[in-house]
């Protein structure tokens, strides 16, 4: 597994929220942008979708996921905790860049898709978790935890995560591990033991509960 | 019935062997599904692409 963000002290959602208004520096959009690539693409296909628009172009497709990176960490930043989970304001924004998207489309082009009714489409945008589709909700939930295992990954050493992460993410056997670590059997399951530890510890942050949970 | 994130983090005692292989297993699956996503042609398109907006929102914020 590649470093999503290594060097990241605080969870992500946090560390974006500290940043608020602020300009970002290529390690915090690049962070954002490695783990909520797939939730964005998930929404993003989704609303294309709701438009009867099922084959969309790999070119207007990076547009739009490049219009909602850029466009969260514009100046005007305005996601805010207290009004809602972060995956309905992710949603939110991927459905407004989708609709620029198509309002951007050369008039008089054949269309190989049916408007939906705007009214329908605004309507439908923001529900709660139960009205998602099912794979939103399974990327969504799989780059929680994958933003969960790096905020790990930035908490204990270098050797403890890479024995954790080979017996209990890549199914090492622990023996093997040792040996290639010229340690003891004992100390590869300490490091398993420590960081299972801090993930639960890091899971009960309210902030991670919070987006998780329907 | 327990979802992942209860079964990934409850304690040891409260999960059977086989949830808590579930719950590991599950945890892989998360990872896979990021890392692939991340070492696809079409990340690595749209990085670029992000990477060059954003080198120009910075030259545009210091003038």
């Amino acid at each position: 597994m590649s470093h999503l963000f290594q060097d990241t002290p605080v969870s992500l959602l946090s560390c974006l929220q500290e940043n608020r208004g602020g300009f970002p520096n290529e390690k915090a959009w690049s962070a954002f942008f490695n783990l909520y690539h797939g939730p964005i693409r998930a929404v993003a296909l989704s609303v294309f979708r709701r438009y009867n628009w099922k084959h969309v172009p790999d070119a207007i497709l990076d547009d739009v996921i490049l219009d909602v990176v850029t466009s969260f960490f514009k100046a005007d930043f305005s996601y805010d905790p207290s009004r809602g989970k972060f995956r309905h304001y992710l949603r939110q924004l991927t459905t407004w860049r989708v609709k620029d998207t198509l309002a951007r489309l050369p008039k008089g082009l054949s269309l190989p898709f049916e408007e939906v009714a705007e009214a329908e489409l605004s309507a439908s945008s923001l529900q709660p978790d139960g009205e998602l589709e099912a794979r939103e909700v399974e990327v969504y939930r799989a780059t929680l935890l994958a933003t969960l295992l790096e905020d790990v990954r930035s908490r204990v050493s270098p050797q403890t995560f890479l024995m954790f992460e080979m017996v209990k993410i890549f199914g090492c056997s622990p023996e093997e591990v040792a040996a290639r670590f010229k340690v003891k059997r004992n100390v590869v399951d300490n490091a398993s033991h420590r960081v299972l530890k801090k993930l639960r510890e890091l899971a009960l942050q309210p902030e991670y509960r919070k987006e998780y949970e329907a | 019935m327990k979802s992942a994130w209860d079964k990934i983090f409850a304690s040891d005692a409260a999960l059977t062997e086989e949830e808590r292989e579930e719950a590991l297993r599950e945890l892989a699956e998360a990872v896979a599904l990021v890392t692939n996503l991340q070492e696809s042609p079409a990340h690595k398109r749209i990085e670029r692409q992000i990477a060059k907006k954003m080198a120009g929102k910075t030259e545009d914020s210091l003038e």
